[in-house]
């Protein structure tokens, strides 16, 4: 068996209900009751139920769902700003829940840090001091925190701008601070909560091309929450779909649009522009013996670029990873693959 | 889907009752008669008032105590060692302060008052600083305003030193809150005059009493707002303080505190407004100060010196409001920034302050070594109190066109509104009106525990033997909301229909509010000389503004897709006004007149100064020489607020209870106080809060 890196977040059967008595229904047939009759019988609401899943160091993950779904709670529970009814959290193996308060804080100094849906700018306080607020917290003195802010706002694009207040800036703005302040104390693991969704579309597209830049620039593992899974294909390594609660599914851009777990995903992805999801990979099939191909195309090829290829000749192409032939396509794979719902 | 059974029942009751239209009108006159049958009858078939043989003598169980309180007070520990020692150190404070501002000299107080305005607030603020104090120099004031300041700013200090940090722990404690809640309710309700008398039992008359009622005034605004400020912290402010890894204290310092700091200063402020608010009352218990002459010069029937002293207490109140205003309002703009500008050019805060700093020591060396004058030099005062008086004297003369007319006023009011009232109250048995009490407390809360309360608190006054003279006041206080409200009510929706009126209106309430309560007193004798007529009209003035602000509020608030909507269906001005915004407006209408009534009623209860009568009277009577006596009528104005109080906090919203303790919450927030526009905004923001919260 190969050796399988440490996750550097993972969840086990995580539960979060909020109401009376929560920690009761856990483990009792009620726990899987639908959302209305659970909150009629026990006036309980279940936020996150038995939700599992490891992230590895540099991964972007990100977890897709409607309003309501349980993402921002499940969020919070990874560094305890709430914390779980039921199951563990680790953060590089260890359970997050042993901390004292003490070792909590020193790791959400240093470890693992937060962009914030409505920014959670503090408007009493200039840029820099919101982008050095958490060094201040660990104690980082005034001009050294001040430095490291000043250059993490030159890193989002916001050089200059450090003694302003944040009601002087837009929305897209006020976000970018928001990153530099998660950026400032140059975490491992940072969380998004929605970071974007307040924000016009255009704005929304180049932050998220912001967040895939600095990702490539400074390779932190991120946990990114989303309800547009446009937003979700664009930047995961993984994603998972979140619905009342539970994961439906978990799997790459890929996996999700090509063999949505449930109709609930296939909803979700029914509008998704497939030519641009879908590779080579996911389509291809094993060669039955041809031997006449059209030519090479990469694995991860999607498909808008082989339409023109299977277009121009109906002879199979190879498949090709790593120099080796991994499988065959061919116009009918890629036009199937195209239409399918 | 199934079909909910409530539905089927509508369905069912549609179906099945045939439908008979009554028209609302009719209904409400059948009421209106079927009340007039009963009252009639009530009146005919039995004895009114209250039977002399259920009542007790609530008075003497207090006389006893406050005789043991004087044989005892040189031998009983408590005294000895807590009480006694306490009010010396209190009488010692204050001595010394009006001391120490004495040594000041007038000028070195003078400028120092400004510089602190200065540095503060501006030097605009500075200015007029400056120049009220000397205004209040001027109009041969200075003694006695060194004298209400040095009590103002003691009990202020106190009150802050108590309120904020207890608001702070109310905040992130929420059973702490719980308990506090009902005691500041408490604080808030009853008219400062109910709890002089047990202070003047255990302290005797004198500075103590009169510095711990003006805390006690003063201290709910205080904790409230420092708790209100912290607890409307967004969630996600402190939940980017945790994420960050704060230890609580760090969260309360770098987050909740200073995003609480417009709330608190307007904590500030009232606290400082409610302080000012109450220094006649304590004149009553003896306080030297401006408060005293005004309470003398009432007494005297000296309009013109009741007039003075009043300016220089308005003069003050004006001041402080301003300067704490804008200190409050400064710190909201400049943030951080250390510059202060003077005539354009921007001066570095620490050069202000050092100018400020020498200009207060010269003033003082000055003061000291060149004018030698510790009191404002009584060769450059004017007294305005002779002139007034003549003036006063030539306008209400009975054969002129004013005196006429107020005269008029006054027979009008006495013999159609006020004896009528206070006859039907005095001729009802007595469980007809704690029924009225209970009936109204059901209709307004529909709770059977309100409707007992009612009628038993009301049925306690009875028992305590001030029936009489609590209708008296009943009758006072029915007369007075029914006029203010009737004129609050139009002015508020006319000031929101009309951007220009609310302009108009704007400043006018905002000086009525900052005068203290008991300056309405002085206009009204004035022109309708002693009774209970100036009395009503005072209080029913008084208790205009909050009514008239809440109304426009509630109006404008109301969310323009809404209006838009109405708009769209073809609607009038007239239409959108009755059939969406009054209704939308309600909860804060409603709030607006919970205000009134809590407002007139101080009012009638320290307008027994100026012949008022009532139950302030008995309490009056009680500070001077029947102690007992106006304990008890202090015990029945608390049973008296507290039952109009809770009915009418109840009116708001009767069945949702969520609801009404969010609204009750407000409305207990500045209690009988003078509300600000941006009190007003606070209190509305936490109607508009999360219920979430409110189930924590
Ligand atoms: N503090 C709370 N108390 C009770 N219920 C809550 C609380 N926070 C969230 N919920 C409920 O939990 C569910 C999930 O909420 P949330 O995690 O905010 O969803 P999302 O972020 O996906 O919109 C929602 O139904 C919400 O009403
Ligand atoms: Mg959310």
């Amino acid at each position: 068996m190969s050796e399988v890196p440490q996750a550097i977040v993972s969840c086990r059967n995580v539960w979060k209900i909020y109401g009376p008595k929560a920690d009761r229904i856990v483990g009792t047939p009620d726990a899987d009751l639908p959302r209305e009759e659970l909150l009629q019988k026990t006036s309980c609401v279940a936020a996150v139920r038995d939700v599992s899943f490891d992230v590895q160091p540099g991964e972007v993950f990100v977890v897709m769902g409607l309003s309501g779904s349980g993402k921002s709670t499940l969020v919070r529970m990874l560094n305890r700003l709430h914390d779980p009814t039921a199951g563990k959290v680790l953060l590089d193996g260890d359970d997050i829940m042993q901390l004292d308060d003490e070792r909590l804080r020193e790791v959400r100094r240093r470890k693992i840090s937060m962009v914030f849906q409505h920014f959670g700018l503090l408007p009493h306080r200039r840029i820099v001091d919101n982008v050095a607020f958490g060094l201040e917290i660990r104690g980082v003195e005034k001009e050294e925190r001040e430095a490291k802010a000043t250059d993490v706002l030159q890193v989002v694009g916001l050089a200059g701008l450090g003694n302003a207040y944040p009601d002087e800036l837009s929305g897209g703005m006020q976000q970018r601070v928001g990153l530099a302040r998660a950026l400032a104390t140059d975490p491992e693991i940072m969380l998004f909560d929605e970071p974007f969704s307040a924000l016009d579309p255009l704005i929304r597209r180049d932050m998220q091309d912001e967040v895939i830049r600095l990702q490539r620039d400074v390779q932190k593992t991120m946990i990114f929450i989303t309800h547009d899974l446009a937003e979700a294909l664009k930047l995961g390594d993984r994603i998972a779909i979140m619905k009342d609660g539970r994961f439906v599914q978990i799997g790459t851009p890929e996996e999700v649009v090509a063999h949505p777990a449930d109709d609930y995903v296939a909803d979700f992805t029914r509008d998704v522009p497939r030519a641009h999801v879908l590779t080579a990979r996911t389509i291809m099939r094993s060669t039955d013996g041809e031997t006449d191909f059209a030519g090479d195309v990469p694995a991860d090829a999607i498909l808008q670029s082989l339409l023109p290829l299977v277009v121009k000749d109906e002879r199979p192409f190879r498949v090709v990873d790593d120099g080796t032939q991994v499988g065959i396509v061919d116009r009918t794979a890629v036009l199937a693959a195209m239409v399918e719902a | 889907m199934a079909v909910p059974l409530r539905e089927i029942q509508q369905v069912a009751d549609l179906t099945l009752v045939p439908h008979v239209p009554v028209s609302p009108w009719r209904r409400r006159a059948v009421w209106a008669v079927a009340t007039v049958v009963v009252l009639a009858l009530g009146m005919i078939l039995f004895s009114g008032g209250f039977p002399d043989s259920l009542t007790v003598d609530a008075a003497r169980p207090f006389n006893a105590f406050s005789d043991w309180v004087i044989t005892h007070q040189r031998t009983t520990p408590l005294f000895v060692d807590f009480l006694v020692p306490l009010k010396d150190g209190i009488n010692a404070a204050v001595d010394h302060l009006v001391l120490q501002l004495e040594r000041f000299t007038w000028l070195g107080v003078l400028v120092l008052a400004a510089a602190i305005a200065g540095v503060l607030a501006g030097w605009r603020m500075a200015v007029l600083t400056a120049a009220g104090f000397l205004a209040i120099g001027l109009l041969g004031l200075w003694e006695d305003s060194l004298h209400t300041l040095a009590l103002v700013l003691l009990s202020v200090g106190v009150a802050l030193a108590i309120g904020l940090p207890v608001g702070v722990l109310s905040a992130r404690h929420p059973r702490l809150e719980s308990v506090l809640r009902p005691v500041l309710d408490a604080m808030q309700t009853v008219p400062a005059f109910a709890y002089l008398v047990p202070l003047v039992l255990l302290f005797s008359i004198g500075t103590t009493a009169a510095m711990i009622a003006t805390v006690i005034f003063a201290l709910p605004p205080a904790i409230r707002l420092t708790s209100l400020g912290i607890r409307t912290v967004p969630e996600t402010s402190i939940e980017v303080g945790e994420a960050f890894g704060s230890t609580s204290w760090q969260v309360l310092r770098k987050v909740q505190l200073p995003l609480a700091k417009p709330s608190i200063m307007l904590g500030v402020n009232q606290t400082i407004m409610m302080a000012l608010g109450i220094i006649v009352i304590a004149a009553t218990v003896g306080y030297p100060g401006l408060g005293l002459s005004v309470y003398q010069a009432l007494q005297d029937l000296n309009v013109g010196a009741a007039l003075a002293a009043g300016l220089g207490i308005v003069i003050l109140a004006i001041v402080l409001d301003r300067v704490t205003h804008a200190w409050s309002e400064r710190g909201r703009v400049r943030r951080g920034s250390t510059a202060i500008r003077v005539f354009g050019w921007s001066v570095s805060r620490r050069v202000g302050l050092i100018v400020a700093v020498l200009a207060v020591v010269a003033a003082i060396v000055i003061g000291r070594q060149v004018l030698r004058q510790q009191i404002f030099p009584t060769g450059w005062t004017v007294s305005i109190a002779g002139p007034v008086n003549t003036a006063v004297d030539w306008i209400t003369r009975p054969d002129e066109a004013i005196g006429r007319i107020t005269k008029h006023i006054t027979d009008l009011g006495v013999n159609y509104a006020l004896d009528p009232l206070r006859s039907l109250l005095l001729g009802l048995p007595w469980w007809m009106v704690c029924g009225g009490a209970a009936v109204a407390a059901w209709a307004a809360s529909r709770r059977v525990g309100l409707a007992i309360a009612s009628f038993l608190l009301i049925a306690a006054i009875g028992v305590f033997g001030v029936w009489d003279i609590a209708m008296d006041t009943l009758s006072q206080v029915i007369v007075a909301v029914i006029l203010s409200v009737a004129i609050a009510i139009p002015l508020g929706i006319w000031s929101s229909q009309s951007d220009r009126v609310q302009r108009v209106l704007r400043p006018v309430l905002d000086v009525m509010q900052t005068m203290p309560q008991f300056v309405y007193l002085v206009p009204v004798i004035a022109l309708f000389a002693v009774g209970r007529v100036p009395g009503v009209i005072a209080a029913l003035v008084y208790a205009l503004p909050p009514c008239i602000r809440l109304t426009d509020l509630g109006i404008r608030q109301v969310p323009a897709e809404r209006v838009e909507a109405a708009v769209a269906f073809g609607a009038t001005k007239r239409q959108v006004l009755r059939k969406v915004q009054l209704p939308l407006a309600r909860p804060s209408i409603l709030l607006g007149v919970n205000q009134t009534i809590m407002m007139v009623l101080s009012v009638v209860i320290i307008a027994a100064l100026i012949g008022g009568g009532g139950l302030g009277l008995a309490v009056i009577q009680g500070l001077n020489h029947d102690p007992g006596r106006g304990m008890v009528a202090g015990i029945c104005i608390l049973l008296l607020a507290i039952v109009i109080d809770r009915i009418t906090q109840a009116v708001g919203q009767p069945t949702a209870r969520k609801a009404v303790g969010t609204e009750h919450r407000i409305g207990w927030l500045f209690g009988p106080s003078r509300m600000r526009g941006s009190a007003v905004q606070v209190g509305v923001q936490e109607i508009a809060m999360d219920p979430r919260e409110e189930e924590a």
